[in-house]
């Protein structure tokens, strides 16, 4: 059976199954040394809760499919640090073309625009991580990739004050 | 929610949004010259896309710089920037 529909629209069981298994990917990715790849499954359990809570703060993209203006929830990877900058402010940015209900994230980790250089700094890394081009396997080392996982551990714990 | 629009008020639109994303792309590589060797720089198929290659051991301390500007061409032309930072040879410091 297909499923077309976007994080946004999941139910809260199924987010919660889909973050638990990206959680078990990224910790046996890190305990055996795979570097990049648990910073990348660190970045799609960002984009995860991010997706799911700007679903529930009704947060909307416009995009152009063939020739029309479509707005949705269905929220590209491209458009993972604007759904961030939503979330942290209630503002619009990119293709955001409705921010939703957020009332901004205050007293967090992160203010609105550390969170969303961070948000970049994980998007950059999801990207080294599954396509490269790199000449080396682990470009990182494991401080520096400890230092991404935490920055997405505290991008989750901020987000998810909104769901 | 869907929205149609004639021919008229397409090619108006596309016609602003060209000049606009040209005054864009002159501040944007203007400042990108600042942070980096833009003579790597390549376009992309998403949007306003770029590429650009930094050494690999200075990625992570340019990703912010890098953000930054994006932010700021996004507020100042009100467009969709993606800057990508492809990992190059290292360079010695």
């Amino acid at each position: 059976m297909s499923d077309d529909r976007a994080i946004a629209q999941y139910t809260r069981a199924e987010f919660d199954v889909l973050r638990k298994r990206l959680n078990d990917a990224r910790d046996t990715l890190r305990s055996g040394n795979s570097l990049l790849q648990s910073v990348a499954r660190a970045y799609y359990i960002v984009y995860v809760v991010g997706s799911y809570a700007a679903g529930k703060q009704g947060v909307k993209v416009t995009h152009r499919r063939a020739g029309e203006l479509v707005t949705e929830q269905d929220f590209s990877h491209y458009e993972f640090v604007d759904v961030v900058w939503a979330l942290y402010t209630g503002n619009k940015r990119g293709n955001i073309s409705d921010p939703g209900a957020s009332p901004g994230i205050r007293s967090a980790h992160y203010e609105e625009r550390e969170a969303y250089r961070k948000a970049s700094a994980l998007f950059e890394a999801r990207i080294e991580a599954d396509y490269g081009p790199s000449t080396s396997a682990e470009p990182y080392t494991a401080a520096e990739v400890d230092r991404l996982l935490e920055t997405a551990k505290y991008l989750v714990e901020d987000v998810e004050r909104l769901i | 929610m869907t929205v149609r629009k004639t021919k008229s008020e397409a090619a108006a639109e596309v016609e602003g949004q060209t000049a606009l994303l040209a005054r864009a792309t002159a501040a944007y590589i203007a400042r990108l010259k600042t942070i980096a060797d833009i003579s790597t720089l390549t376009t992309g198929s998403h949007d306003f896309t770029y590429a650009v290659t930094v050494p690999q051991n200075e990625k992570l301390a340019l990703l912010p710089r890098l953000a930054d500007l994006t932010m700021d061409i996004e507020d100042e032309f009100g467009v969709k920037i993606t800057t990508l930072a492809v990992a190059g040879p290292t360079r010695a410091r």
